[in-house]
């Protein structure tokens, strides 16, 4: 084989390096999402929705606050997913439990451990 | 484009489609109930009771407190199977309905009486629920009877938007259908004493009872009517919806590219293939 053939390595590594830090600034967004999105949720669940129901206060402008906060979250939550999970090449399946690991309370903590998992053994 | 309709991508063809329809349908859901219009505009200050209130569905919320004036006759007792009493007594209520949603503890610096609550059937055939007046002996009031022209303000089901009342028996649009014979209007009509040099189109007064009994005219617990700004929770869901639509879309678009991608390196494969190398090789060792 002849040596043009062979790609150049200063360019791989450039490359790979470029990939590295995508993957890496795509992981941070998407564990500061996970950890908002777990947050705000568990907020949500275990405070704000037994205060608003079983204790009989209706909505309140802090809980409708809240919930909206959440809403503007979520969907950053989502597109960070879909963001990293272009980046890691994950088959369709993974990137919609991903997704919706966001919408069970305290799942995407365990999600985002899981994720932390992969691409650190990597 | 006869492989994007290829029998394999149709289903996800249709599961994107369908998700994405559905999406923007809560997305324009979310937007109605983010947005409420102002009170329906009233000519000579009385709205048309059609205008108002809508059969089969909520009161809306640019009904409450607008003037109106509906006409039919109330309804008899005994027409129905499942009704005991053609009215509902509503006790341990002040006359002036604002002094419920003030104070939630049920206590108040007014006498306590009952409100009456007759049906009346509408000339189309539906039924709503009227507050007639006020007493502190509702047994002494009659049962209305016969045809009568109504004037009063709509008010919703108090299940609903009065969540700060005290604990005391609701008029609600669930309990006025069990005493109804015909479809319900959502919510009820506040009789009210018409305005002084009002015509109400010719129609006679008969037996609105505020004029001519006991009952004392009840002020309507949501007093005026409902200016409603942009409610940002269902603003933000209305942007929510849109953007898990455009994800449904990203995604349709991501797996038809990649089938397509590995049909085509398949058939590349295939066609770098050698006729004669397609055959296995044997192993000659034994």
């Amino acid at each position: 084989m002849s040596h043009f053939m062979m790609p150049n390595p200063k360019k791989v590594r450039q490359t790979r390096r470029m990939e590295n830090s995508q993957l890496q600034r795509a992981w941070i967004i998407y564990r500061n999402l996970a950890l908002l999105v777990g947050v705000a949720l568990a907020i949500l669940t275990f405070i704000a929705l037994p205060y608003e129901y079983p204790l009989g206060h209706g909505k309140t402008a802090l809980t409708t606050a809240a919930w909206t906060a959440h809403g503007w979250i979520f969907p950053l939550y989502l597109l960070a997913t879909l963001n990293l999970s272009g980046k890691l090449k994950w088959p369709l399946r993974k990137t919609l439990l991903v997704m919706i690991a966001g919408t069970v309370p305290l799942m995407s903590f365990v999600a985002e451990r899981r994720i932390a998992k992969e691409i650190t053994s990597n | 484009m006869k492989r994007l309709l290829a029998p394999r991508l149709l289903s996800t063809h249709a599961l994107a489609i369908s998700g994405i329809v559905l999406c923007l349908f809560l997305s324009s859901w979310q937007w109605s109930r983010a947005h409420v219009a102002a009170p329906i505009a009233a000519a000579n200050g009385i709205a048309r009771f059609d205008d108002l209130s809508p059969l089969r569905t909520y009161l809306p919320v640019a009904s409450i407190g607008v003037r109106t004036q509906v006409s039919g006759h109330w309804q008899q007792p005994g027409a129905g199977k499942l009704s005991k009493s053609n009215r509902i007594i509503l006790p341990n209520r002040p006359a002036d309905g604002t002094l419920l949603a003030a104070a939630e503890s049920g206590v108040y610096d007014a006498p306590l009486g009952s409100w009456i609550v007759d049906l009346l059937v509408l000339d189309d055939g539906s039924t709503l629920a009227v507050v007639r007046g006020w007493t502190m002996h509702p047994e002494a009031v009659p049962v209305a009877a016969g045809k009568v022209a109504v004037f009063g303000v709509m008010q919703p089901s108090e299940d609903s938007g009065m969540s700060k009342l005290p604990a005391i028996d609701l008029l609600t649009t669930s309990g006025i259908t069990q005493h109804a014979h015909s479809a319900v209007h959502d919510g009820y009509l506040v009789a009210r004493l018409p305005p002084h040099g009002q015509s109400l189109g010719g129609a006679a007064i008969v037996g609105t009872s505020i004029a001519n009994s006991a009952l004392v005219e009840v002020s309507p617990i949501i007093k005026g009517t409902v200016h409603q700004s942009l409610h940002w929770r269902n603003v933000v869901y209305t942007a929510n919806w849109i953007v898990f639509a455009l994800i449904v879309l990203y995604m349709w678009i991501r797996i038809v590219r990649d089938e397509l991608a590995s049909e085509n390196s398949v058939e590349q494969e295939l066609d770098s293939v050698p006729l004669h190398d397609a055959e296995p090789e044997e192993s000659t060792t034994d």
